[in-house]
């Protein structure tokens, strides 16, 4: 990946990263004390219903006692028990209860039907709804235990009313405690649904009903029609109610709709009263606020992410501008400056590569010079090289034929007219003619140096061992009275130009058997061995040897160590083995020392 | 306070005992059962319908044969004669076949309540049996459900020598509804519902507000299968009161698994039937089915009295509780 969208991603981690963990918690906060919020209030709605249905309950039940033990109520019911076929006396103590007490009693509110039953079966013998009169109620639990205490039977299904019905029964007792009766009262159940059902605030999905142990709606709920004792549920909520608990929880309510619950036991009703809130309006705020994190979040993102980009770029710019100098440069353009005007560590790289540039501009300029002068000067080199070489020729030449003249004229002379010189006329002329077949010699050697160094090289491979022999034998014919002992050693081959290594072998040789004129017992050796990649050759004599500071004038032209009355010679020989030895790309070096002998040594490129 | 809760909690608990039984039965080939049913696919036999339905059977590993009953099919003797297992039976047939010397044993009642009421038009001014003397009351019928009942208020209510005028019962209501009869018997499961789809207003005097307290269909088989199969009793009797409990949690979803049996396709109509009935087979008091020996008791003085029993005979023999015990993990409630 490049560094632009490497840095830009980080940029974004970086930003996206605690963002997302602020949002989180923030959010999650948020949700904890909403739904903290959220169950408190519905705990508080049930706590607020069941305490306003116990008043409620109590309040009843307290004015069904109340009316029971009205003096008159008592004297009435004894009435009533007393007089079993209707007679004057029970008609008046009906009429009587009916109008004096009961009816005045519904006006209160709460029932909506009070009666009172003969202790025996159960019979209504009077009651404020006519119809009901007659009846028996000797199996209802309102009877059974209304006749020792007062009962509430629990919310029923009445076949008589055909609705849900729930009704006190309490004691008439006279003040021995004999039992004259038992009064009823019907609870008017539109009372506790308004109880259970009242809004306590603007939500509209808040539900609040109670539940019976068969797990039966006992008052309808907000959702529900005609579910009142009609209808099972078994929620989480309910089953935990039902079980005796209180608490909350979050589940599918009998609609299938996700809610938030709380839900109350109720032990002196064997109910449950439940509080329900959808989910969805509950946590509407945690998701408004969940979306307005995710906004910022995002906007946040956003920005971060241009700015990573617009950073990245500021950081990346100089670096590829860099990147392309360096290719520009490398690919031969010197006059090339990244230039760059910041002042950070990439500038600071930029200037330091520009002024690398600089150096290696300046660099390149003096060598090119250098070159320049070199080729110049090696050019006029040659020249005067050819011309001197060119001029010695011509000079050599040219004496040569001035030389023979005198030389020629010299022997006519002696021979023409021997007789016209004493022996001493004689003896000069033949000192002239010696000269100058001294110097004809001396011209000789020195056109064969000359040519040397126009002469072309014609490399092939050299026996060196075959080529040391015949040269020796060569050489020895001309000292035929010498006894030289000539020790050849195997050498290897080498290559070159055999005419001109030829020349060098006989120039060695002759020296070396010049050399050793004056010992009685001459040795020469000839040897050579691989050293690197060059073949190192060498002649050892044991004659007489050099002083090792003259070394260095071994070699040149004319140059002698030794008089030519104690060795003959012009000064060439050595001067002609180094010329070919260089114009062969090898090396020659001499070892000596005086009176015992000279070792020379040439080497030539091996293959 | 906290005993009241942990009563509560045992009566769930043994309201749970009926969702948990039968949960293990080894698979093998499954007990084929018929079950007789009183009359034809009705409503009333709604929650049988929903135990085959939602698998109770199968579970038990019961395969179930509903047999209809009707018009000329004798419902107590094919269970007497082992042509069907068990069958859904009045517990007066119960009584006096007992009475017989038949060997019939009722197991859970699914009717509390009767669902026998007299019906007088609401302006007649007839509210209460009382009302009833010289007027034309129409109960005379194949059944014996409705005279039954009715000589029984009226003789508890000291009614018994009333002078009245009884006709017979007439299904359709005609005289009724031309006035010609005051008082007519009706099914508040059936009858009732279509008077009321009139739109007529009505007087209801119901046996039970007046001592009268009779139980109507109740699940009923011979001494011979308890005795032989106590087993396959339990795992019927279990998954068939399971089905009960269903159709009455849901009774819209009753109606719809009824529709799939019942020759009346009317939804409307057997909703109102459905939602007639469940009150008498929960009355908010009990488990469903459960039954009470003074009820029993009750009922069976009151067929002595009416010289409808051959000869008295020890009534805890014509129902057991064991069973219902045995689910219900021994309670009522």
């Amino acid at each position: 990946m490049k560094l632009a969208p490497k840095l830009t991603l980080l940029f974004l981690l970086l930003a996206i990263v605690p963002t997302a963990i602020v949002g989180y918690l923030a959010y999650e906060n948020s949700r904890r004390t909403i739904v903290k919020g959220t169950i408190d209030h519905l705990v508080s709605i049930n706590i607020l219903k069941s305490n306003e249905l116990k008043r409620w309950v109590e309040d009843n039940k307290s004015g069904a006692e109340e009316l029971a033990q009205r003096p008159l109520v008592r004297q009435f019911a004894t009435e009533l028990a007393k007089h079993d076929t209707p007679d004057p006396a029970y008609y008046k103590a009906k009429g009587s209860i009916i109008e004096d007490h009961l009816k005045p009693r519904l006006k209160y509110g709460g029932f909506f039907e009070l009666f009172a039953m003969c202790p025996l079966h159960g019979l209504i013998s009077a009651s404020t709804d006519e119809k009901q009169e007659g009846k028996y109620r000797d199996n209802y639990p309102y009877f059974i235990e209304g006749k020792s205490r007062t009962y509430i039977q629990g919310i029923y299904y009445s076949p008589a009313l055909e609705q849900p019905a729930m009704t006190i029964g309490t004691p008439i007792k006279n003040k021995q405690g004999n039992l004259l009766g038992v009064l009823g009262g019907r609870l008017d159940l539109g009372e506790l649904s308004k109880i259970i059902a009242l809004q306590t605030g603007e939500s509209p999905t808040e539900d609040t009903y109670l539940v019976n142990t068969f797990n039966f709606f006992v008052t309808e709920p907000r959702f529900g029609q005609d579910y009142a004792l009609k209808k099972a549920v078994r929620t989480e909520g309910v089953e935990a109610g039902l079980s005796g608990k209180d608490g909350a929880g979050f589940y599918k309510d009998y609609r299938g709709v996700s809610v938030i619950c709380a839900y109350k036991w109720l032990p002196e009703f064997s109910m449950c009263i439940i509080t329900e809130i959808d989910q969805a309006e509950a946590f509407a705020p945690i998701v408004r606020l969940a979306w307005v994190i995710a906004g910022i979040a995002s906007a946040i993102s956003i920005a971060v992410g241009f700015l990573g980009l617009f950073f990245a770029r500021t950081i990346t710019r100089p670096v590829q501008q860099l990147a392309a100098g360096a290719e520009e440069i490398g690919g031969g353009n010197l006059e090339y400056r990244v230039g760059t005007a910041s002042k950070d560590e990439i500038g600071g790289l930029s200037r330091a590569f520009d002024q690398m540039t600089e150096s290696l501009k300046a660099t390149m300029v003096s060598r090119d010079e250098l070159e320049q002068r070199v080729v110049e000067r090696t050019a006029q080199l040659e020249a005067a090289n050819k011309e001197l070489e060119a001029f010695s020729y011509s000079v050599s030449h040219d004496l040569r034929a001035p030389l023979r003249a005198i030389d020629g004229f010299s022997r006519v002379i002696l021979e023409d007219y021997t007789d016209k010189f004493d022996e001493e006329g004689k003896r000069i002329l033949n000192v002239i003619r010696s000269n100058t077949q001294k110097m004809g010699q001396l011209i000789d050697d020195l056109l064969v140096f000359s040519r040397l160094g126009r002469q072309e090289i014609r490399i092939s491979d050299i026996d060196m061992e075959k080529l040391a022999n015949t040269v020796y034998e060569e050489v020895k014919i001309t000292v035929p009275h010498r006894d030289v002992q000539f020790n050849i050693r195997t050498l290897s081959p080498a290559q070159g130009d055999q005419a001109m290594i030829r020349q060098v072998l006989i120039n060695l040789f002759s020296n070396a058997v010049k050399f050793t004129r004056p010992k009685e017992n001459a040795t020469i050796e000839v040897g050579g061995r691989m050293e690197g990649n060059e073949n190192i050759y060498y002649v050892k004599d044991n004659g007489v040897g050099f002083d090792m500071q003259y070394v260095d004038k071994l070699f040149g032209v004319f140059q002698r160590l030794h008089s030519a009355e104690e060795f003959e010679g012009t000064g060439v020989g050595l001067a002609i083995v180094q010329r070919i030895i260089h114009r062969h790309g090898g090396r020659v070096w001499a070892e000596g020392k005086v009176n015992e002998g000279a070792i020379f040594y040439f080497s030539l490129p091996a293959k | 306070m906290r005993k009241i809760t942990s009563v509560s909690v045992g009566l769930l608990l043994s309201g749970l005992l009926l969702f948990g039984c039968g949960v293990s039965q080894p698979p093998k080939t499954p007990d084929e059962v018929k079950l007789q049913l009183k009359w034809m696919h009705l409503p009333q036999f709604a929650g049988f319908y929903m135990a085959q339905e939602k698998g109770y059977y199968a579970k038990e590993n019961i395969k179930v044969t509903f047999l209809e009953g009707g018009q000329g099919i004798n419902n107590v003797l094919n269970v007497t004669s082992g042509k069907a297992d068990f069958g859904v039976l009045s517990p007066e047939d119960i009584l006096m076949k007992r009475s017989q010397g038949e060997s019939l044993t009722s197991l859970a009642t699914i009717y509390r309540r009767s669902a026998v009421v007299f019906v007088a038009m609401a302006d007649s001014g007839i509210v209460r049996p009382s009302d009833f003397i010289g007027k034309t009351v129409a109960i005379r019928y194949e059944q014996k459900d409705f005279d039954l009942r009715f000589y029984a208020m009226m003789k508890k209510l000291g009614l018994g020598s009333a002078k009245l005028k009884i006709v017979n019962y007439d299904p359709d209501y005609v005289a009724f509804y031309k006035g010609e009869v005051d008082v007519t018997a009706a099914y508040a499961t059936t009858g009732l519902i279509k008077m009321r789809q009139k739109g007529l207003k009505l007087n209801l005097i119901w046996p039970s507000d007046y001592g009268i307290h009779f139980y109507s269909d109740t699940l009923a088989t011979t001494d011979r299968l308890i005795l032989e199969k106590p087993d396959l009793v339990t795992r019927f009797l279990c998954a068939s009161l399971k089905g009960w409990q269903d159709a009455i949690e849901d009774y819209r979803q009753a109606v719809t698994v009824t529709l799939k049996y019942s020759q009346i396709k009317d939804p409307g109509l057997q909703t109102a039937m459905m939602e007639a009935m469940l009150p008498l087979v929960h009355t908010g008091e009990d488990h469903i089915g459960w039954m009470k020996p003074e009820v029993w008791q009750g009922m069976y003085q009151m067929l002595l009295e009416q010289r409808l029993l051959a000869r008295p005979f020890e009534i805890d023999q014509a129902y057991t509780l064991r069973f219902l015990k045995e689910i219900y993990g021994g309670k009522g409630k």
